[in-house]
């Protein structure tokens, strides 16, 4: 039985090292900031951001619950500005704590903020990324 | 007399050498790649896929004699061509249009219109044609419906073009014929484009690295264009090639009409967009792919939408006087003395905080409006 117990931890362990060494690992990948307690940690990959034209970008959340998220909401704020987007986000599902968000846009040069609300089995788990858009 | 010619020749030669040290570049590297996002221009051309007769010769000759024919007013007493004035860039010299009554905004110029993601000063259409059919059925403008437009158009020497291009007309619903008659429109206002001006002279020159071919630019116009990049925060808003980013900003502009009214912008603008059957993502559009529809279907109707209005391209807009929504700024001189006083206490409270009194000097001024010139001096 205890073998059982050590083994279904390392196995889960090992998952968990995976999906991180999957955050990791991915090119171009730029690190989100949690602003949430918790072991979930995220990266987004970028297209590129043509300026008032729509983008899209995939964001990848790592950690022993990151396979929990089901779902995301993404918003954008230009903080100096005290605006946001004009146009909801859309957002795929992908599995294994990956997401596709197509329909972004930056309508003026600066920073973005842009903002993740991730939420599955436990509390909801925020996430910011900064962008120049130029 | 051999003094006399050696002295006009040391005279010529102190201009050439003054002349080749006033002709410079004094844009900064940052400076510089802002303006390169300004270009190239114009855009190559891509039909547009809602409208299948978008970019044929027989469409664009159709919507140009219609444009041009009272026959699309009801009673046959006005064209398009009275608001959007060809000599006057496509738009109208009267702060407030005229038609059956005095309208409430200024006819925007319908230049450079086939890039545009809204169209009209609130964006109460995604695309071109349907924009074109607002007037056309507007009780206070050309005052049609789809029936009398239908029996206009058989009785109009317009017919047999039309049915060259759209089938016997006789067969077609009503909705159908105006529908076809307003892309027909489009494919003509497709063609309406300002060219390459000074500036494109100057921003293509440095693209190329050619710094002699860009110091033709006058200096007076390169301190402004460093304004319109910098201080000023004009390319805020005004950006890319086009020199419009196509959304919506409080200007600070009054959007009361009168005592009783105001105009509500973008809100209203929403509004028509979401009540619309003819946006790019209904059954009006040529589109199999509904393309260009994730614009209606994503965008966001916002609290501070309320009064504000699109931004317009800046090329070839010295042409296109009076300015704003309400034509309220009779020439380019009062719109940079609005941005140069702008009243904060009429912008939204909760609205973007972008606009700031921009406090430039009389020579700051004067060189900011000999670079918007630049944008309009492809005719010149």
């Amino acid at each position: 039985m205890k073998t059982l117990a050590t083994l279904l931890s390392m196995l889960c362990a090992n998952l968990w090292a995976t999906t991180a060494l999957a955050c990791q690992s991915e090119a171009e990948a730029k690190p989100l900031i949690s602003t949430s307690p918790g072991e979930v940690s995220g990266v987004a990959i970028l297209e590129p951001i043509p300026l008032s034209q729509p983008f899209g970008l995939q964001l990848l959340f790592c950690g022993k619950d990151a396979t929990t998220i089901k779902e995301i909401k993404v918003g954008a704020v230009m903080p100096a500005h005290q605006h946001g987007m004009n146009y909801t986000p859309v957002v795929d599902a992908l599995g294994d704590g990956r997401f596709a968000v197509s329909g972004m846009v930056f309508h003026m040069p600066g920073l973005w903020a842009v903002q993740i609300a991730a939420t599955g089995r436990a509390m909801p788990m925020y996430f910011t990324l900064e962008v120049h858009a130029r | 007399m051999i003094k006399s010619v050696f002295g006009l020749l040391a005279l010529f030669l102190g201009a050439l050498w003054m002349s080749a040290a006033t002709a410079e570049v004094i844009l900064s590297d940052n400076e510089i790649a802002l303006t390169l996002s300004h270009g190239p221009w114009p855009p190559a051309f891509v039909a547009d896929p809602s409208n299948r007769v978008s970019g044929l010769p027989a469409a664009i000759k159709l919507g140009k004699g219609l444009f041009f024919n009272p026959v699309l007013s009801r009673d046959g007493s006005m064209s398009c061509s009275d608001c959007h004035d060809p000599s006057h860039g496509f738009a109208d010299p009267k702060a407030r249009s005229v038609g059956k009554v005095i309208l409430d905004r200024n006819a925007l110029s319908l230049t450079n219109v086939r890039g545009h993601r809204w169209f009209g000063w609130a964006g109460g259409n995604d695309n071109l044609w349907a924009q074109s059919l607002v007037p056309i059925l507007n009780p206070d403008e050309m005052n049609h419906d789809d029936e009398s437009l239908k029996t206009a158009i058989a009785k109009s020497t317009w017919i047999q073009d039309y049915e060259a291009l759209f089938g016997p007309l006789s067969e077609q619903a009503a909705t159908d014929v105006s529908v076809n008659i307003a892309k027909s429109l489009a494919a003509y206002q497709e063609t309406l484009e300002t060219g390459p001006t000074s500036f494109d002279r100057f921003r293509n020159a440095m693209e190329r690295g050619d710094i002699a071919a860009a110091a033709h630019y006058p200096l007076a116009a390169q301190r402004g264009l460093q304004i319109f990049l910098g201080r000023g925060n004009c390319a805020f808003c005004h950006s890319g090639p086009a020199f419009t980013n196509r959304e919506f900003h409080d200007a600070g502009v009054p959007y009361f009409i009168n005592q009783t009214r105001v105009d509500t912008g973008r809100y209203g603008g929403l509004e028509a967009l979401f009540a619309s059957p003819f946006t790019l993502a209904g059954s009006y559009s040529d589109d199999r792919e509904k393309s260009g529809a994730w614009a209606v279907r994503q965008v966001q109707p916002l609290h501070s939408d309320f009064g504000t209005f699109r931004v317009p391209s800046l090329r070839g807009t010295a042409r296109t006087a009076p300015y704003m929504h309400n034509g309220s700024l009779a020439d380019l001189q009062a719109v940079v003395d609005h941005y140069n006083t702008i009243d904060l206490e009429r912008l939204h409270t909760d609205g973007e905080a972008i606009l700031t009194p921009l406090a430039l000097s009389k020579r700051e001024s004067s060189d900011l409006l000999k670079f918007l010139r630049t944008l309009s001096d492809d005719e010149g």
